[in-house]
């Protein structure tokens, strides 16, 4: 290519990179004076079908409330932000959200991940932040006064979860297994022990768990270690990805043990990657996607269907998506009592709601009832299931 | 543009500049995730639970880490090009086993509390860094780390000490690539060891060659390559298949990156004729 | 049990071998890097599990649609990253395959989604039992694969036409050109080759994991690429063996240590055998490249 040739084609890269910057930057209008209630989730990366969906559960919630009038007379405007599943970007974006968007109260981010980074820079602009997801414990708490998350950790949830699961198999005997890369399950799969001993099971590998990273796509040495180890059941904390993939490579070596877990494994991918080898595994959960109860089930109904075209392969209900649809519901409660409307002082509004967040009790919502602890954390109710013919059904 | 993009960008500068120092010598190596992550680590732990102040704590732990640096450079005079490219990247993964398995600092869990950053700060640092770079270029130093990338033996010939010229670009490179990791732990406010993997020096990489593998390069590129992928959000998830597209044809469209060495040099020779340190 | 472990060792060690003989191919012979070569990996257990499951072929046509689709790739690689790229500069193709590998993956990513998507366990082929010995029949025939790959690769640099182009361009590019060999074609044909090797190995390790995800590519391609540099750049020889060994060494270290050291023990070993003897494992000594 000739040296000019070659300069102006440059030149041409460059002008046409510098009108895409000059086209992202461009904001669209807001009409009215809209509550904004800033979001951020992982639409693409590898969070992207929780992003995805959870943004869904969010647009039915702001949707059924917008056509019922709003809050205070006003719309709730829902600003959603891809943070691509890069903590970078989350924090980037809620920079944007909190100064440029003039958001009242920030949503999000989907994983515990990026919550690490995006709580700390939250609770130094003196915005609020509601996580809807994330299990990792603490996270709230450590970030006060303007964090709060509306999920409950696991050492709480897993206690009925692991009773049922005894009973029902006649566990005598576990083996620790637990992901060592991954937060959340670091910090259950040490409170695992106890729950197991105070209930009269003995954990065979205590000091020495069976352990993998997160990422992992080898198992056989793991399996070819728990066969010597003869337990009657697996106490475990762990991933549901590779959680599927140990099982199935149980299952392929002739084991056919089952575990108890909590919401590290609460995905619909996990029986869609699981199959048959994760028949009767026992799950902690806050939602029952089957509850009769008529505001469940037609939130369920909802978001199956737009679910459907967003994430095709991928589109049950879990608990992210319940608790993200609460989320908003809570959200909304607190905008309605404490009077905030869209064109309210920011920094005034922001007060307000963070004082109304502190105070949420016994909220109903399809994840049963929630409270807000005065530590930012979830309290609610829990429900056992058990996945049976492919779904996860109500623990009898 | 979010003032965080320029945040990300002051402390890219400087990563990148680190990496400089060491491809200035003509030593590939890509250990700056590793000693990113060392500076990370150190200046949290010390403010955090030791609460000193930032700048020392940055200052501390960038000699700590020069000092690393200089006790790995030693093995690493055995290796050249291509070898110490990728023994930099066994050291950088090395590290983040280490990190992850070292409970005071957080291991998996990460490493958090941090305050203190702010973009003035960041600036001010990048500011530091350019001076230095830019005294090394112009000095005796420079002027002999040059000759060892142009041609070593030839180097060693003419009685440069190339094991202490060597030993001192990874030792310095280290230093900077501490300040960019405590500057990039405070301003995030939480860090994990997945965020020094060897991911993160490929993308300093990038930001090297992309500019053009010169200090006027650099300036260009890490801005321009930074604030990319923030531009078109309206892509979605085509975003980062937009990023790799450029990226394919810059590389064929301009492979000696935006501003490279003869660009440099017939600018430069434009507005003087004599230039003791750059005659060539 | 440490016998179980052991084949355990072998069996995942043949998966990294599969992919580092095609990083040492286009190494060796053309000292070039391509860092999308796990992405192209990647590619053909996407192609090969679209052909399995959606279209019911049997698994042989899998696993040639599989290496055809990543021959594809390797050929849109070679245009894109390697044929117009002036050899002065031997940072831009590396970082150009860089660019390719994130188009791939996260084209993959939107078509399939983020999760890893499965490969039904009806695929599986079945276990073969030795007393009290298992061995997956899937495992066993990536094994007997690789090795056949090892042996066949070996006959076309000795016996073929082609392998004599391509070992005259690993010893001397300029020299080759001037004895009229077209390095242009040799670098295609390799290329292609290695990648349609690296694809046929995507679909089985898919099929050995039960799943294919869009974002594996950097994890197995980077070990893999240590596997490479241990066992000696330019000795696909050298990348089979040491394939196996490092896959012995991580799964004993996950039996008897920890998980939590896996990651570093193949870097460990990689920096080792630079700082002492950097020809690698098998390799012979070389004069450097670089």
């Amino acid at each position: 290519m000739g040296r000019t040739y070659g300069r102006f084609v440059a030149f041409g890269v460059f002008a046409g990179l510098m009108l895409f910057v000059g086209a992202g930057t461009l904001q669209p209008a807001f009409g009215g004076e809209p509550i904004r209630i800033g979001s951020l989730l992982s639409k693409t990366g590898g969070g992207a079908d929780w992003g995805k969906k959870m943004e869904v559960a969010a647009q039915i919630a702001v949707e059924e409330i917008n056509t019922k009038g709003g809050v205070n007379g006003c719309k709730l405007d829902l600003v959603v932000k891809d943070t691509g599943t890069d903590y970078q970007r989350a924090v980037a974006l809620l920079r944007d959200l909190a100064v440029q968007d003039r958001a009242q109260v920030i949503l999000g981010p989907a994983m515990s991940g990026e919550q690490n980074v995006v709580f700390p820079m939250a609770n130094k602009l003196e915005i609020p932040i509601f996580g809807a997801t994330g299990a990792a414990a603490g996270i709230a708490a450590k970030n006060r006064p303007w964090s709060f998350k509306n999920t409950v950790s696991d050492a709480k949830m897993l206690g009925p979860a692991i009773e049922a699961f005894i009973k029902k198999y006649k566990i005598r005997k576990v083996a620790l297994v637990q992901d060592t890369k991954d937060g959340w399950s670091v910090a259950t799969a040490k409170i695992l022990p106890a729950m197991y001993k105070e209930r009269g099971v003995e954990v065979v590998n205590e000091s020495n768990p069976i352990s993998w990273e997160t990422g992992a796509i080898d198992f056989t040495a793991q399996v070819g270690r728990l066969k010597e180890l003869k337990p009657d059941g697996l106490a475990i904390a762990a991933i549901y990805g590779e959680v599927a993939s140990f099982a199935r490579e149980m299952q392929k070596q002739g084991l056919n043990l089952k575990g108890a877990d909590g919401s590290g494994i609460y995905a619909s991918e996990f029986i869609v990657q699981g199959g048959k080898a994760v028949e009767g595994w026992v799950v902690a959960s806050s939602f029952w996607p089957d509850n009769p109860d008529p505001k469940v089930s037609s939130f369920v109904k909802k978001f199956r269907a737009r679910a459907a075209a967003v994430t095709p392969k991928n589109p049950e209900p879990t608990w992210a998506d319940g608790n993200t649809y609460d989320a908003i519901y809570i959200l909304a409660d607190v905008l309605r009592k404490q009077k905030i409307t869209g064109g309210m002082d920011l920094k005034a509004s922001r007060q307000l709601i963070k004082e109304g967040l502190q105070n949420v009790k016994n909220f109903p919502g399809v994840t049963g009832s929630t409270s807000i602890g005065t530590d930012g954390e979830g309290v609610k109710q829990t429900y056992v299931l058990i996945i049976k013919d492919g779904r996860f059904q109500r623990f009898e | 543009m979010s003032p965080v993009i320029w945040a990300y960008v002051g402390i890219n500068l400087i990563l990148t500049l680190s990496l400089y120092l060491n491809f200035y010598c003509g030593q590939f190596s890509l250990g700056v995730a590793a000693f990113m992550g060392l500076g990370a680590y150190l200046s949290s732990v010390l403010t955090v639970t030791y609460g000193l102040n930032l700048n020392l704590a940055l200052l501390i732990s960038s000699a700590v880490t020069c000092v690393v640096g200089v006790l790995l450079a030693f093995p690493a005079l055995r290796l050249k090009g291509f070898y110490l490219a990728i023994a930099t990247i066994g050291l950088v993964e090395i590290f983040r086993v280490m990190f992850k398995n070292i409970p005071f600092i957080g291991g998996t869990a990460g490493f958090s509390g941090m305050v203190g950053t702010s973009l003035p700060l960041i600036y001010a640092w990048v500011i530091l860094t350019l001076a230095l770079v830019w005294k090394i270029e112009h000095s005796r130093l420079g002027w002999a780390m040059r000759a060892i990338h142009q041609d070593e033996t030839v180097a060693e010939m003419t009685g440069l000490n190339t094991t202490y010229l060597k030993v001192v670009s990874f030792g310095i490179g280290a230093a900077v690539a501490a300040i960019g990791g405590g500057l990039y732990a405070h301003y995030m406010f939480y860090i994990d060891p997945d965020a020094f993997g060897f991911h993160r020096s490929l993308i300093i990489l990038l930001f090297l060659v992309f500019g053009g593998q010169t200090m006027w390069g650099i300036l260009v590129g890490v801005p321009i390559l930074t604030i990319l992928p923030e531009c078109v959000p309206q892509l979605g998830g085509m975003r980062m298949v937009f990023y790799g597209a450029i990226l394919v044809l810059i590389m064929n469209l301009r492979p000696q990156g935006m501003v490279p060495e003869d660009l440099v040099r017939r600018v430069h020779g434009r507005y003087s004729h004599m230039r003791g340190t750059r005659s060539q | 049990m440490f016998l179980q472990q052991l084949l355990n060792g072998l069996l995942l060690g043949s998966m990294y071998s599969l992919v580092a003989i095609g990083y040492s191919l286009i190494f060796g012979i053309l000292n070039l890097l391509n860092l999308a070569h796990g992405e192209v990996f990647m590619i053909g257990g996407f192609v090969g599990l679209y052909v399995a499951v959606s279209l019911h072929q049997p698994i042989l046509v899998s696993v040639m649609a599989a290496a055809a689709g990543a021959g594809l790739c390797g050929l849109l690689l070679e245009i894109t990253c390697f044929r117009y790229i002036k050899k002065e500069y031997p940072m831009a193709p590396l970082l150009a395959t860089v660019g390719f590998a994130l188009i791939l993956s996260n084209l993959a990513s939107l078509v399939s989604g983020a999760e890893p998507r499965m490969f039904p366990m009806e695929i599986d082929l079945g276990y073969l039992q030795i007393g009290d010995l298992y061995i997956s029949n899937l495992q066993l025939s990536m094994f007997v694969f690789a090795v056949l790959l090892m042996v066949a690769i070996d006959l076309i640099v000795k016996k073929t036409e082609i392998g004599r182009f391509m070992r005259a361009a690993a010893e001397n590019v300029n020299l080759s050109r001037l004895v009229g060999i077209d390095i242009r074609q040799v670098t295609r044909i390799i290329l292609i080759l290695s990648s349609a090797l690296g694809g046929a190995a995507g679909i089985l390790v898919g099929m050995r994991m039960g799943k294919v995800s869009p974002f594996i590519g950097s994890t197995i391609g980077m070990k893999a690429l240590a596997v490479m540099v241990i066992g000696g750049l330019t000795e696909v020889r050298g990348s089979m063996f040491t394939g196996l060994i490092i896959g012995v060494i991580e799964v004993l270290v996950v039996a008897y240590l920890s998980s939590a050291y896996v990651d570093g023990v193949v870097w460990v070993l990689l920096i080792m055998i630079l700082l002492f003897r950097p020809s690698g494992l098998f390799g012979s000594t070389q004069v450097d490249k670089l």
